[in-house]
This record gives C-alpha cells, sequence and structure tokens, in this order.
C-alpha cells in the first residue's frame, strides 16, 4: 500500500493535496449552521448534473417533442419521475442554499479584507447559476418556459439602439421558437455547467489560500500555537467533513421530503401553467418567473419607464445583482461579523432582508395583487407602491453602507474565538 | 416622519380594502388509490370525452396500474385487437376538422388536473348552466362563452330521477370518478410516488443515525 502511494507521490502531488487542503487544512472551530451550506452547494451542483446526465438521454430538445419527452420520463422511463423531480426540486434548493450561503458570508463579513476576490468569484458563480436556471427553465416548452423566456429575452430588447438587434441574436429567431430551444440546450447542459465547474474549483482554490471566515469574523492564523498551528483550528478532515455529512444527512431527508410528497411545491418549483405545452400564440394572464429571480423581477416592475422604454428597469435589476461585486469596498467597518457591529448596521440589515423578501413576494403575484391606495393617490397600485419602496430599502442597504459602517458604534473584538 | 407613519398606516389599511374576487370553488377530496373510481371515470371519457379530446401523454400500457389487463384494455378502452400498449389515448377527430367544426381544437386532457386543479375541474364539470344566447345552449362561469356544451346533460338529469333531495349526490361522485381519471392520468406514477418516497424518507432518517454519532464521537474532544 505505501509503495503504491509512493509511486503515485513521485509522479501526482497525492498526499501532499490531501495534507494541505483535508488534514492540515486548519479551520476554525466555532462553524454553526450557516456553515453548511458551501458543501451543499457543492453536493447539489453534482447532484445536479448526475440527474442531468440522465434526463438528457431521454428529453428531446426540438419545439415539437420537447414537452412530450419530459412527460415520457414522468410517465414510462422507469423511475423517470424521480429523476426529474430529483432535477427540479435540486434547482430550486440550489438557489435556496445559495442564497443562504451569501447571507452569511454577509452578516460574518465574510468579503472583508483578504477574501474580497473569493466573494467576487461567489458573484460570479451566482451569475452563471442564474444564467444556468434561465435557460434550464425553458427546456420543458411550457406555457411559463416559453412566456418567461420571451418576457426575459424581451428585456434585451430594451436596449436603446442596438436592442432589437441583441434580442434576434440571442432567440436566433424573432420569437422564441425551435432555434431558441436548441441553443439554450446547449448552453444548458455544456457551456454553463463547464463554466460553473471551473468557477467552483477556482472559488475553492481562493478560500484555501485565504482560510475560512468564522462567525467571530477574527482570523484563526494570528493565534498559533508553539508548533505554529493556529490555537482556534481544528484540521478540516476528520472534523468538517463528519459535520459536515451530518449536514448533508439532514439536508436529504427535507430534499427526499419535497421530491417525493411536495415536487410542485404549490406551484413555485414547478408552476401549474408550465403543464401547458408552449402555445406561441396564447399568452397567460399572469407572467412570473421562478420564485428565485422574483427579487429582481418585482425591482424592475417597480421602476417607472422612461419614454415608454423598460429600460431604467432593466438597468436597476441588473444594478441590483451587480452591486454585490462592490460589497467588500462599500463596507468600512473595522469589524466583520455582525456580532461586533452596532445597532445601525444590524437595522439597515434587517430592512435589506424585509425587503428583499417582500419583493420576492410581489415578484410572483400580478401587480393588483393588494389592490390600489384609493383615488386620493390616483388609483396607484398599492403593490407598485410597496415594491418602490423596497427597491428603494434594497439599494440604500449598499448605498449607505460606507456612511452607516464608519458612524455605527462597533465592540471590541475577543482574541480567542468564543 | 408623521407623514411616514400616516402613509404606513394608510399601506395597511389597504391592504384589506379592495379584496380580489373570484369564483368559488368547491372542495373535493380526491382518492388517487381507489382503482375502481379511475375505471369508472375512464368509462366515461371513453364514453363522452375521447369522441374531441385525446390526451396525448398517455399510454394504453399505463392503464395497467389501474387494475386492467392487456385484454381488457384493448377490447374495452380502444375496441381494437390489435392495438400496441405503447399507443396513446389519441382522438379519432382530426385537428383541423375540429377548427372548422368548432372554432378551437378541444384541449387535450393530459395534464389537466395538473394546470387546473382538481377541485376546479370538478366544480367546472358541476357548474353548466342553459342559457339562451349560446349557440349550443349551454354556459359555464369557469369558461364564460365556451365552446364545449354539456355533454353529460343527460347523465345529470338520468341520475337527478335516483337521487335523492335537492342534491345530486350521484351525479356528483359520478363527476368525482370523472376527476378522479384525470388526476390519475395527469400523473400515473404519483401512488407509487409516496410508497418509494416513505421507505427512502425513513432510510434516510435512519441513516441520519450513524452520521450523527461519527460526527458527536469526532467532535467529542474539540472545546468549546
Amino acid at each position: 500500500m505505501n509503495n503504491i502511494l509512493n509511486w503515485i507521490d513521485r509522479r501526482f502531488p497525492l498526499s501532499s493535496t490531501i495534507k494541505n487542503h483535508l488534514t492540515n487544512y486548519y479551520v476554525p472551530k466555532n462553524f454553526n449552521f450557516w456553515y453548511f451550506f458551501g458543501s451543499l452547494a457543492l453536493f447539489t451542483l453534482i447532484l445536479q448534473i448526475v440527474t442531468g446526465i440522465f434526463l438528457t438521454m431521454h428529453y428531446k430538445p426540438d419545439a415539437a417533442q420537447a414537452f412530450s419527452s419530459v412527460e415520457y420520463i414522468m410517465r414510462d422511463v422507469p423511475f423517470g419521475y424521480i429523476i426529474r423531480y430529483m432535477h427540479s426540486t435540486g434547482a430550486s434548493l440550489f438557489f435556496v442554499i445559495i442564497y443562504l450561503h451569501m447571507f452569511r458570508a454577509i452578516i460574518y463579513g465574510s468579503y472583508k479584507e483578504p477574501r474580497e476576490l473569493l466573494w467576487i468569484i461567489g458573484v460570479i458563480i451566482y451569475l452563471c447559476l442564474m444564467a444556468e436556471a434561465f435557460f434550464g427553465y425553458l427546456l420543458p416548452w411550457g406555457q411559463m418556459s416559453y412566456w418567461g423566456a420571451q418576457v426575459i429575452v424581451n428585456l434585451f430588447s430594451s436596449i436603446p439602439f442596438i436592442g432589437e438587434s441583441v434580442a434576434i441574436w440571442i432567440r436566433g429567431d424573432y420569437v422564441v421558437s425551435d432555434a431558441t430551444l436548441n441553443r439554450f440546450f446547449a448552453f444548458h447542459v455544456i457551456a454553463l455547467p463547464i463554466l460553473l465547474l471551473g468557477l467552483v474549483f477556482v472559488h475553492l482554490i481562493a478560500l484555501h489560500e485565504v482560510g475560512s471566515n468564522n462567525p467571530d469574523g477574527i482570523e484563526i492564523k494570528e493565534n498559533k500555537d508553539k508548533n505554529g498551528k493556529p490555537v482556534d483550528g481544528i484540521p478540516f478532515h476528520p472534523y468538517y467533513t463528519v459535520k459536515d455529512i451530518q449536514g448533508l444527512g439532514v439536508f436529504l431527508i427535507i430534499f427526499a421530503i419535497i421530491v417525493f410528497f411536495a415536487p410542485e411545491m404549490g406551484g413555485y418549483f414547478l408552476e401549474h401553467n408550465n403543464f401547458i405545452p408552449a402555445d406561441p400564440l396564447k399568452t397567460p394572464d399572469h407572467i412570473a418567473p421562478v420564485w428565485y429571480f422574483t427579487p429582481f423581477y418585482s425591482i424592475l416592475r417597480a421602476i417607472p419607464p422612461l419614454f415608454g422604454s423598460q429600460f431604467p428597469g432593466v438597468l436597476a435589476m441588473g444594478a441590483a445583482v451587480l452591486i454585490l461585486l462592490f460589497l467588500p469596498w462599500l463596507d468600512r467597518a473595522k469589524v466583520r461579523s455582525v456580532r461586533y457591529r452596532g445597532n445601525l448596521y444590524k437595522s439597515s440589515l434587517i430592512l435589506f432582508v424585509i425587503s428583499f423578501f417582500i419583493l420576492g413576494y410581489l415578484g410572483v403575484k400580478p401587480t393588483n395583487v393588494w389592490g390600489s391606495l384609493g383615488p386620493i393617490f390616483g388609483d396607484v397600485e398599492t403593490a407598485v407602491v410597496v415594491a418602490r419602496i423596497c427597491t428603494i430599502l434594497y439599494f440604500a442597504f449598499f448605498i449607505l453602507m460606507p456612511l452607516i459602517t464608519k458612524f455605527d458604534k462597533t465592540k471590541p473584538l475577543p482574541k480567542n474565538l468564543t | 416622519m408623521k407623514y411616514k407613519y400616516i402613509c404606513l398606516i394608510l399601506l395597511v389599511f389597504s391592504f384589506s380594502a379592495y379584496p380580489k374576487s373570484e369564483y368559488k370553488l368547491m372542495d373535493v377530496d380526491i382518492d388517487y388509490t381507489d382503482t375502481l373510481s379511475i375505471q369508472r371515470g375512464l368509462g366515461t371519457y371513453i364514453n363522452y370525452c375521447i369522441a374531441c379530446h385525446s390526451m396525448k401523454e398517455v399510454t394504453l400500457g399505463s392503464l395497467k396500474k389501474v387494475g386492467l389487463t392487456e385484454s381488457q384494455i384493448k377490447d374495452f378502452v380502444v375496441s381494437n385487437k390489435d392495438a400496441k400498449m405503447t399507443e396513446h389515448l389519441k382522438s379519432s377527430l382530426d385537428p383541423k376538422s375540429a377548427k372548422a367544426g368548432f372554432g378551437i381544437v378541444p384541449p387535450d386532457l393530459s395534464l389537466t388536473v395538473r394546470s387546473r386543479g382538481e377541485d376546479w375541474l370538478y366544480t367546472y364539470f358541476l357548474s353548466f348552466y342553459e342559457d339562451s344566447q349560446s349557440s349550443h345552449g349551454w354556459n359555464n362561469p369557469l369558461i364564460p362563452g365556451l365552446a364545449m356544451p354539456h355533454v353529460l346533460s343527460n347523465i345529470e338529469n338520468e341520475l337527478k330521477k335516483v337521487s335523492v333531495g335537492n342534491n345530486n349526490i350521484k351525479y356528483n361522485s359520478y363527476i368525482k370518478d370523472l376527476v378522479t381519471f384525470l388526476a390519475f392520468a395527469s400523473e400515473p406514477n404519483r401512488v407509487d410516488r409516496k410508497i418509494i418516497g416513505l421507505y427512502v424518507v425513513l432510510f434516510l432518517i435512519f441513516l441520519l443515525i450513524p452520521f450523527t454519532l461519527l460526527k458527536n464521537e469526532f467532535w467529542k474532544d474539540i472545546k468549546k
């Protein structure tokens, strides 16, 4: 056994890689609930790729056959319905995990120096994941797939001067059609998965270069014992491998309950309208994107059109995502973790989270969901007003952050992890 | 600041001030394991619906799940000795003549329960009323001005004669059978899924025990 290992080690850095990245890679010992979502995200990515491979074996990327081929998987392929529900549930839960993973980074200041690049790579992964989900959602070729794609691609046509050409270039046609389905299939099964895997690898390299942050937001590397090991650190393997496996066990139970007992999740994971085949001649009454896009969709709808163009809304929606890239430089606080920040920052964070949830809720509903404010306010729709207030709160969290974090009273940091 | 509060209070009131009006749907409690109900609903579909409405995603073979044998399917469902189990429930009405005759192609019913819901379909079948304005004499509040007449009106009248009281209970349960069949057809693997799901979830719960013991064993020497 030892001889084989030696033979390999002279040709490939197997032992040293295991040592540097697992058994001798020191991680803070105080990881809590929020730290499960990194490894869970990796697991879900692999799950989506594996179930995706099996779906691709039976799916037909052809406008005339796509819908029925998905139903063929659901009905006649042995265990096909389990594979399909795993993939559709996995897609939604991937976003749940990623949102919690990003929120963890925000509350514990994991984006701050020296982890700016780690954060930026993460935001790029999130962007790719959105694209991956968007392309994948067209493939079942239901009404919501079709009109959702139509709406999103039309956003590009609102770009002044070049918009219409860009939209045609994306669709490969004047409307979403067979050509669109084929190219979206190519992006969904090849282009973006490769990109995602590459970016995740780079994300992990960056993580292992700087080491993990922790709920206290202090560097464990600054407090070492005489052997040069961090006092508050423990090796990733075996401690966090066994802990992450336990977390995975809990996740799998939740995942299986959804897959087997509530795969539609009340119409949020699989929308009711998507069980009607795509019909280019019949626009549904209400087109809503899948739940994980709705906060941004709400921001788009909240911005009033300018000279009849939706372009300002599109810009705002793009800015809402891209502003995350600047987070490391918007935060001027001396501490990382929310545990040692003052009430000013805490309140702004709470407002941000609330506004994000309200925007998400409003995004799945038509704008008349809450009626109108009445004739005194010119019959403006309540939901539109609320969405505008929440949009302002969403951006205010980032734009006011330099001021808030500068004047916010922070608590003194402990020397050791608590 | 005061202005903000006034706005906030106004907002809160306006939420409840303009309720959305929708047609109230009746509740129906479908038993997906009731294969006899599914078979009765299939009978109704074969006798009254398939003339116009296909179920192009439903294979003949999938009907074996409700307890029919291959020869029963050939004899009673398609009346064709040479039918293959991979064939689908197709209407003999071709789309072009349907368009010419009715103005629309009658919708495929394979997934109606998944797009509309059971309650909607149940209410829909029970909500036909006579309307002299309509070309075929019928209307329905769920799809005002619909192209389909009340195909089951004879059945409704027949069953009314044998039902006791004002409610046409016999007809309601006849419609419930039809909805149960449509629900089965929209997801034939639903019952299997829940049975397998129970085993999977139980297995995963047991799997969590060694995972937890393993974690606790390693972590017992880590000081908080």
